[in-house]
Parts: structure tokens; sequence; C-alpha cells
């Protein structure tokens, strides 16, 4: 149907094909247009003009699944069940999707000093910096330092309390938002030794999740707790990009439970 | 974790079932979109549930006291309470039993805190109740997601691509569920954690978030509230970025994002600065690209795709002439793209058809580069071949008809070429009173500029024929007009009879005036390449 020329620019690589510069254009004379009763006007129609209503519910056909014919069905391939590797983890698993979701939502953002789990690196980081961080308490002193949980706010605050009250009167949150529990026991995590900080941080972990973890058999977290390589001295200082993850049970922080020994 | 669409029939159905289906379903959309209220909720389902017959629903029913148990297992059970969820969750598909669920005691609650919970089956299983509860079109229910968004909210940003994905089908489900509820998502920074998502790298995500995203964008506080809101979270570079698409499984992500942009633009805010942007050569890039994959082959679906498109060219042409773009438009890609769609989709897409049609006849008002082009190109046949689809398309083809014969003699004898007469006046019958108006525009011009067409319509058919429409309010002035420039164009008849006679129509009627001119403009009229 088209001409050849046309379809040649449609799937060549010569790019815009100028119709200005071709020469065809015809003279336009409108000497005798005096009396009109038509107007050409380009027209613009509103998302809700009838005339969208067959395309529409189109759309809305294939939203209900109704257009499809049927997809394929990923089949999970069952492997023979395995345990969690992360230090002190105790779940098993017989696929390895399950394994993906539980490391991606449990050992990703990990705080490495006790052991929270958060569900994203911004609350990680605000995390880190609240109860981890001295010079943060310093300045916390001085200036707003409690910044907004909400993705896109960049409100800060004097207090985790101020904090509070403003993500419940301008972002409408549950007043028991389970990721901004205010810090307990000042300072006393970090007298503790590793094994026992990590003991107190399931705890902590558990007690801001609300759930109880199936029981965990004592010794073989013991034995996986030694077993679990620790990072070298030389790269643990230096702050690793949230997206390079070296093995298993990665944590990020000021520092490693390890070091602490 | 679950990646199967609702299919409907889970057990093979005959064509005959699926398009009785499809026909009643039609029809309730349409009844839904008329009364204003056209809004649809996705639901993707696992695969054992996809596996299982759709009628089994019966066996999910449960009685309250065994939602209150279920309820209290899962709040003090240990071992059982996976079986437990599970149960909730497939029982969780009828209606009944959401009622029941949303109404017991802090069971909004017990759900978030399995949700947040550290045992990944527990997690998932919760994701999907949600998912089932927000199926749901019961105001009870949607309601008492409030306690629930802000974590849902708050998951978009994690690691897990699935688990995002599951909440972005929620939160897509729940947003058509009012104004309040949107209210709450914005306030909870829903806005700025799909701009976050819309830089996975996970596809699945990516189409999660462009379904979630036009649900925001078709609401119809858009204009005043989504639209700003989109644009200062700079999720407009993510939508352009996702409607590009290199290879055929990026489809159903560029579909999702390309109606979110048709929102954004049908809402006409922010029009003059997304030209401004060079969004108007973009759009001509990709309609080119499909339209050389469509040449070439049509996966399923695309349609999709070039619909929103197509109006988003269509809705942004106004706006282009006013901001001093037009040069924009004279990428002779576009016009051929459109009519590769019009050819390859007219049969089985008709609403494809109409809307090209109307992105073409914006592209030809008062617009020479174009109008001959479509001459050039020998278009004027295709688009007359349609003229008896449909009153609405007859309607469309007679507007750019229109707006060829309005721009003067050479395109009124290239409209004469190919019968136009004829076939304006076989439909000045129509029923419809656009088409009728639009033929009677076409005879105007038409016989303004080609007095030979005058002198034949009065010979062949007379002004008898117009009689029928003189008295109606909404002709009178064209039928009064026709007959003007009849009386006008055999009194030059009587007064040239000869030259009339010669068929030398452009020096006759213009040599008065500019006698070179009309040389010229008269002979490369007869030597196009029809």
């Amino acid at each position: 149907m088209l001409p050849p020329e046309l379809i040649s620019a449609l799937s060549g690589p010569a790019g815009v094909l100028n119709l200005a510069e071709l020469p065809l254009i015809q003279p336009v004379d409108r000497r005798h247009d005096t009396e009109r009763t038509f107007n050409p006007v380009r027209v613009r129609f509103p998302r809700e003009h009838e005339f969208f209503e067959d395309g529409d519910v189109h759309r809305q056909l294939y939203l209900k699944g109704i257009l499809q014919s049927i997809r394929e069905v990923e089949e999970r391939t069952k492997v023979s069940e395995f345990r969690c590797q992360t230090t002190g983890c105790a779940q098993f698993f017989d696929t390895l999707e399950s394994y993906e979701h539980h490391y991606n939502t449990l050992h990703r953002n990990v705080c490495s000093i006790c052991k929270r789990s958060f569900p994203s690196a911004r609350l990680l980081d605000i995390h880190i910096l609240e109860w981890h961080d001295t010079f943060f308490q310093l300045m916390a002193e001085k200036e707003n330092m409690y910044q907004c949980l909400v993705e896109g706010c960049l409100k800060k605050f004097k207090t985790s309390q101020e904090r509070k009250d403003h993500l419940i009167k301008i972002h409408l949150y549950p007043s028991d938002f389970r990721f901004d529990k205010p810090k307990k026991n000042k300072g006393k995590a970090k007298q503790v030794s590793g094994q026992l900080s990590m003991e107190l941080g399931e705890e902590s972990a558990v007690e801001s999740m609300e759930i109880c973890l199936s029981s965990v058999n004592e010794s073989s977290r013991n034995v996986n707790a030694a077993n679990s390589p620790g990072p070298s001295s030389l790269y643990s200082k230096c702050r690793v990009p949230r997206t390079i993850c070296f093995g298993h049970g990665s944590v990020r922080g000021f520092k490693h439970p390890r070091k602490t020994k | 974790m679950w990646r199967v669409r609702k299919q409907g029939y889970k057990t093979a159905p005959g064509l005959e079932e699926l398009k009785r289906q499809r026909r009643i379903q039609e029809s309730v959309l349409r009844k839904a979109r008329r009364e204003q209220h056209l809004i649809s909720k996705r639901l993707l389902l696992d695969e054992a549930t996809a596996k299982e017959p759709l009628d089994d629903l019966e066996s999910y029913a449960l009685s309250e006291e065994q939602v209150l148990q279920l309820i209290l297992d899962l709040r003090h059970g240990s071992t059982e309470k996976i079986k437990s969820l599970k149960t909730l969750r497939r029982s969780l598909q009828r209606e009944d039993v959401q009622l029941m669920f949303v109404k017991a005691e802090g069971s909004i609650q017990l759900l978030v805190g399995l949700f947040t919970s550290s045992v990944t089956e527990l997690q998932q299983e919760s994701i999907r109740c949600f998912h089932e509860l927000s199926q749901s079109y019961n105001s009870a229910v949607s309601q008492s997601f409030l306690a629930a968004t802000s974590y849902l909210i708050t998951y978009l940003s994690g690691s897990c691509p699935e688990f995002t994905e599951s909440c972005l089908y929620v939160l897509g489900n729940l947003i058509v569920e009012g104004e309040a509820i949107r209210n709450q998502l914005l306030l909870q920074g829903l806005i700025p954690a799909l701009a976050l998502c819309t830089q996975s790298p996970n596809m699945n995500v990516l189409e999660a978030v462009g379904y979630t995203l036009s649900q925001l964008l078709a609401s119809k506080e858009a204009p005043e509230k989504i639209v700003p809101a989109v644009l200062e979270a700079k999720l407009i570079e993510g939508i352009l970025h996702h409607i590009q698409f290199e290879s055929e499984d990026r489809i159903r992500v560029a579909v999702e994002f390309a109606w979110s942009l048709h929102y954004i633009i049908s809402s006409q805010v922010i029009n003059r600065l997304l030209i401004s942007q060079d969004l108007m050569p973009k759009l001509i890039q990709l309609l080119s690209n499909i339209s050389a994959l469509v040449l070439k082959s049509t996966p399923p679906d695309l349609e999709l795709l070039i619909c929103p498109l197509v109006r988003c060219v269509a809705n942004l042409l106004p706006d282009v002439s006013t901001t001093g773009n037009n040069f924009q438009i004279h990428d002779g890609r576009l016009l051929a793209a459109l009519f590769v769609f019009i050819e390859q989709y007219h049969k089985d897409h008709q609403f494809l058809l109409a809307e090209c049609l109307w992105a073409i006849s914006n592209l030809t008002v008062e617009e020479p580069v174009i109008a001959s082009a479509v001459l050039h190109y020998n278009m004027v046949p295709v688009l007359m071949s349609f003229l008896l689809t449909s009153p609405e398309i007859a309607a469309m083809v007679l507007t750019i008809l229109c707006n060829l014969a309005y721009l003067g003699p050479v395109y009124c004898e290239h409209l004469k070429q190919n019968n136009i007469l004829q076939c304006v006046i076989s439909l000045l019958g129509s029923t419809d009173v656009h088409v009728t108006l639009r033929c009677l525009d076409i005879m105007i011009g038409l016989f303004k500029h080609c007095p030979d067409l005058a002198v034949d319509f009065l010979n062949n058919y007379g002004l008898k024929i117009l009689e029928p429409y003189k008295n109606e309010i909404q002709f009178h002035d064209q039928v009064q007009i026709i007959r003007n420039l009849c009386s006008m164009q055999v009194s030059y008849l009587f007064r040239y009879p000869f030259e009339v006679k010669s068929l030398d129509l452009g020096e006759f009627v213009y040599k008065p005036v500019n006698p070179d001119y009309c040389k010229t403009t008269a002979r490369s009229a007869w030597t196009l390449p029809f």
C-alpha cells in the first residue's frame, strides 16, 4: 500500500524524512475563501471523551486478562532442602526462588552492629546514623538531624519524637510504625562481646518485627557463627557500596561485630 | 513467586465461549465508562491456584467462626501458621470471607505483622493475602487497607524484586478505590517511591510500576495533583525511557508506560513543556520503529502500545503549532507510520483506525507540507476506502478531505481525480449529522475551486438533492452557500462557454488574477504520479 520510499524511510537507518525538503509541496490558494462554513482546527480530546471509549475498553480487557491467551507457567524447580548460610539464620528452603526472596528481604539491608534487618537501604542508612554514629549524636545536639523516613521528604527534626509526630501528622503513618523504634539502652551494645551482640541483635530484630522466629537450634547456630567467614581487616574499613555484596550475610555499618573482639 | 496473569478461564475454553465472555465483559466495561467509573484491577495468580478450576471457589467458603479461628491461630500458633495463612489466602478470593476478615478486630495489623516478619514463607503468603483483598471493590475492604499502605510503600524501595512487584500490584489495585486512599498514598511518598522503582532492571517490576503509575494518572484529580507531582519527582524521564523498547519482550513494560504518558498528555497541563523538551521527535522515532516492526511481523498486544502513543501525538499536535514547532512534524515517517498502522489494524481493531485518522486529520490542518505528501503518496484513495466503515470513521475521513480541499484548487483537483463528488453525494443521506455536514463542507470547497464540478453537479444531480437539508437549521448555511456557488459558476459558464469546453480550468478561473501562477499549478497538478 505504501510507496517503497516511505517504507525504506521507516525501516532504513536514514532517520528523519523531511517532507519540507522534498519537491512535492503544492501551492495554497485561499483567495476564494471568503465564505467558509468549515473551520480547519486541530482537535484535542480529553481523556474521558467518548471518542476514546473503544480503545479504553480494549485496554481494560487487557488489564482484566481477558485478551491474553494462557501464558507460560513458570515451573519452580524443587531442590533438596537447604538452609540459609547466614550467621544466626536457621530457615530452610526447597526452591532457589524462595531463598532468593528470603535473602533479599532479610539479609540485604542488615545493620552490622545490631543485626537488625530493614526493608530498604534508606531505612538502614537512617538507622546506622541514628543508632551507631557518635558524630551524629554530637551533631543532633546542635541541629536537626533526624531525617524523615518517607521517600522524597527532605525534612529533618531535632528528635526522633518530633519526627514521629511529623510522620503521623503529615504522612498519615501509623503511630506504631515498626521500622521507627526509638533507641533504648544507649551505648550498651558496644560493650558486649561479638557473639553476645549478635544474640542481642537477633532479639532486638525480633522485637522490631514482633514476630517470633521459629525456635532455633542453639548449637547449630554457634557452629554456623564459628564457621562464618569474617571480612579481612583490610577491606572492613572501606565502605562498600550497597550494590556489592561479598558472599552470604554481608552487612553494613561502621564496624563489623567481629572486630570488637 | 507468582508470575501468571489472570486468565479468566483456566480450563481450555472453546473459541465461541471466549468470544461470548469477551462480549459480556465489553458491555460491562462500556457501561462503567459511560458512568465514569471505568476501573480495572489486575490479578496475578501463583501457579498452584492457576491450575485450580475457577468454579472451585465454593470449596473455599468459611464461616465467621472459622475466620476468627484462623486469625487466632495466626496470632498464637507457631508451627501451623503457614498452613492457616494458606487456607486464609485461598478463601480470601471470596467476597464474603474478605468482609468477615477485615471486620475482625486487628486482622489487618496481624497481616501487617506477618508481612514484615522475618519468615520468608509468611511474608510471601501475606502479600498474596493483601493482593486478594486488593481485588475487592467493597469500600469496607479498601478502608481497612489504610493501616497497611505505609508498609507497602516502604517495601517498594526494598531489594527483593518479586516483593516489590507484589506491593506494586496491590497498590495499583488500591489506587482506583477513591480520592481519599490516593491522598494517603501520595502523602506517604508513593510517587518518589515509584520513581525509584523505575530504575529497577527487573522487567516484572517495571511492568508493575508502569501499571501502578497508569492507574494513578488515570484518576480524575490527575491534572491538578498527580501530574505536577510526577513532574517534580522527575518521573517523566523514566516514562520516556521505558516507552522505548528494544526487543519484543519489553512490549509489556512499554505498554504500561505509554498509557501513563497518554494520561499525562490528555491532562493537558504540561504539554507545552513536553514539546519544548523535544517529545514530538522522540515519539515520531518510536512510532517509526514500531511501524518497521509491524511491517515484518505483528507481535500480540502491540496495538495496546500503539494506541496510547498515537493519542499522545494527536493530542500534542494543537500545541505543536501554537509553540511554533510545526517543523517537527514534517518528518514523513510519522505520516507513513500512521498509514502502516491503519493498514495493519483496521480490520481487527477499528478504534486504532479511528485514532490514527484523528492524528492524520490534526496533521493536515493548515499544513500544506503534510497535505501535499498525502496527495503525492496517493493516500487519498486509501482514506476514501474507509468512508463506508462507520459514521464516526466516515466523519473523520471527511474532515481530513475537508482539510485538503480548503487549501486551494490544486488540492481540489486531486480530490476530483478520485471521484470524490460521487462518494460525497452518496454519503449525504447518512443519519449522522457530522457526516452530512462534512459532505456539504467538502462540496463548498470543491465548487469554489473547481467550477466544472459545480456544473457536473447541476447536470447529474441537480439542486433538488439538497432539498431535504435546506430547511434544517444545522445545514441551512451550507445549502445556501452551495446554491450561490452553483449559480455563480453557471454565470461564468454563460460568459465563457468555449473555454469551459476546452477543460483548461486553472486558466479559466484564475486568468484574471494571476495567469502565470495558475499555469504552473495546473500543470503540476496533472503531472503528479497518481
